[in-house]
């Protein structure tokens, strides 16, 4: 299964606990980071190891866009997510158009079928979720 | 800033709009012979020039020395060319670079030019280009554009600070007005709050009338070490990477490019007489009242009801337009904002002009990686004749 972003996501089988976002912990200071890095920003340390975050995370502010871009029609949400291990980012979030999105509600990493056959992923709002 | 004193002595331009029969190398040469004359001195008198630009491998063809290219067609040949990607904050960039040439002592009088042309009759390849500068890996391919992310920084904004719809429509009209009398500016034409209600949503609140237009345009600056008319001397040239913000209450990055400035010129933010920001898209001039501290956080509204930030009001921003009416040629931005501020700091702003000037501030952002923007530059500049 090809993936929209290879660098930015991991599926299943690929680390443990995915699929969710790929990130790095330092093994020397335990600063956990979005993406594969190569030292740790905390500590300098270059002990790491590859993990898997953000299979949950929580709403920060959002957007609905109204101009299509990367094959996401419009209108469609983007929000700033914080993961719960806690780098934050930037994510589609998977919410009908018009939602009343709030910041703070519990969110959880979904993939998303691409109409180009790639999976994407998004952030769907946890059932429960006020 | 340590080293020798740095003056901008020369300033030149082409107008900002669509220019569909110019080639970019048109409209960079006519801003650098604008400045060269500006500054009363020929190509001659020059040490090394920076020329900064962000798309024109993706827009226009030309990957690789774009500033070469530029330059020889005003004659320029021999001496150093360098060229500078940074971004929205290419211009702010060059300069930089400029001032740390001269500072050291290693060049007398440097040409910065900044250009940039945005129109290539597919509005989505030029919004893709603009995605690029962010981090790909993590920002591409899950529909982000710029106006989206300044949509959620506004919307962050708002949950700490007392403000909405009416300051953002009035923003957007007050950088219009600024704008009238601006002969570089794209828009000249004085818009109501009505009209930026009335224009269709882009990125929920930002609306398509609160976003700065694509552009095409090249601004240019002659700096040097000695000082020329009007004495305008660069105080801070400021330049920060987005931190990692590890830490609770670690300060954005335009707030320590702020306070580098700062420190670096001696003075406090409310020393400054006017400030040209970095709008992108016009309520996002709101967050930079705070991030460059003109105003403590939870006075932003106050701020904007005292309309302090108007032509006539303690502190005047973007009195050029901003990049939301003067407009926004990636590459020649930052020049322009401090070409505004030279004029400004000689009496030579017409009818925008802020009466008496001496001190003034440039923030200019480029990007995005993590949670701020990749760039954030701030220069102090100061009249001493």
């Amino acid at each position: 299964m090809q993936k929209a972003n290879p660098h930015l996501f991991v599926l299943e089988g690929e680390l443990p606990d995915a699929p969710g976002l790929r990130g790095t912990r330092c093994r020397q200071c335990a600063q956990v980071v979005l993406l594969q890095v190569s030292a740790c920003p905390r500590c300098a340390g270059r002990d790491l190891e590859a993990v898997c975050i953000g299979q949950r995370a929580t709403l920060g502010e959002s957007s609905e866009v109204f101009h299509s871009l990367d094959g996401f029609e419009a209108p469609y949400f983007i929000g700033m997510i914080k993961t719960e291990q806690g780098p934050a980012t930037f994510a589609p979030i998977a919410a009908a158009p018009g939602t009343a999105l709030k910041a703070g509600m519990s969110l959880q990493f979904t993939l998303l079928p691409r109409s180009d056959g790639r999976v994407g992923f998004a952030y769907a709002i946890a059932e429960g979720a006020a | 800033m340590k080293g020798r004193h740095v003056y901008i002595n020369g300033v030149g331009f082409h107008p900002f709009g669509r220019f569909p029969d110019k080639s970019l190398k048109t409209l960079a040469a006519t801003a650098a012979l604008a400045a060269l004359d500006d500054a009363g001195i020929g190509i001659s008198g020059i040490d090394a020039a920076l020329c900064a630009n962000a798309y024109s491998g993706l827009l226009n063809g030309q990957e690789s020395i774009r500033g070469e290219t530029w330059l020889r067609g005003i004659g320029l040949g021999a001496i150093p060319v360098m060229n500078v990607e940074n971004a929205c904050a290419s211009g702010s960039t060059a300069v930089h670079l400029a001032c740390m040439g001269i500072a050291s002592g290693n060049y007398d009088t440097v040409l910065v030019v900044g250009a940039e042309k945005m129109f290539v009759n597919d509005t989505g390849r030029t919004l893709a280009a603009l995605a690029n500068s962010a981090d790909t890996e993590v920002m591409g391919n899950i529909g982000m554009q710029f106006s989206a992310v300044d949509a959620i920084r506004v919307r962050e904004m708002m949950a700490e600070e007392d403000v909405g719809a009416e300051a953002f429509e009035w923003i957007t009209m007050k950088n219009h007005d600024h704008a009238v009398s601006n002969p570089i500016a794209q828009y000249r034409k004085p818009i109501s709050m009505e009209q930026v209600r009335a224009s269709r949503m882009i990125a929920d609140p930002i609306r398509l009338l609160m976003c700065s237009a694509i552009s095409d345009g090249a601004a240019a600056l002659v700096i040097s070490s000695q000082p020329g008319r009007g004495g305008v001397r660069v105080r801070a040239s400021a330049l920060t990477s987005s931190p990692w913000r590890l830490a609770p209450g670690a300060l954005p990055g335009p707030t320590l490019a702020a306070d580098k400035a700062y420190a670096q010129a001696g003075i406090g933010p409310s020393d400054l007489d006017l400030a040209e920001v970095h709008d992108a898209v016009s309520p996002a001039e709101l967050m930079h009242y705070r991030e460059l501290r003109f105003c403590e956080d939870g006075e932003v509204a106050k701020f904007v009801a005292e309309r302090a930030s108007a032509l006539g009001g303690r502190l005047p921003v973007n009195p050029s337009g901003g990049l939301n009416s003067r407009g926004h040629p990636v590459g020649a931005t930052g020049v322009a904002q401090l070409l505004e501020l030279t004029l400004q700091l000689r009496g030579d702003a017409g009818a925008r002009q802020v009466p008496g000037a001496r001190l003034a501030l440039a923030h200019n952002s480029g990007g995005w990686i993590g949670e701020d923007p990749a760039v954030s530059a701030v220069h102090i500049l100061e009249r001493t004749a």
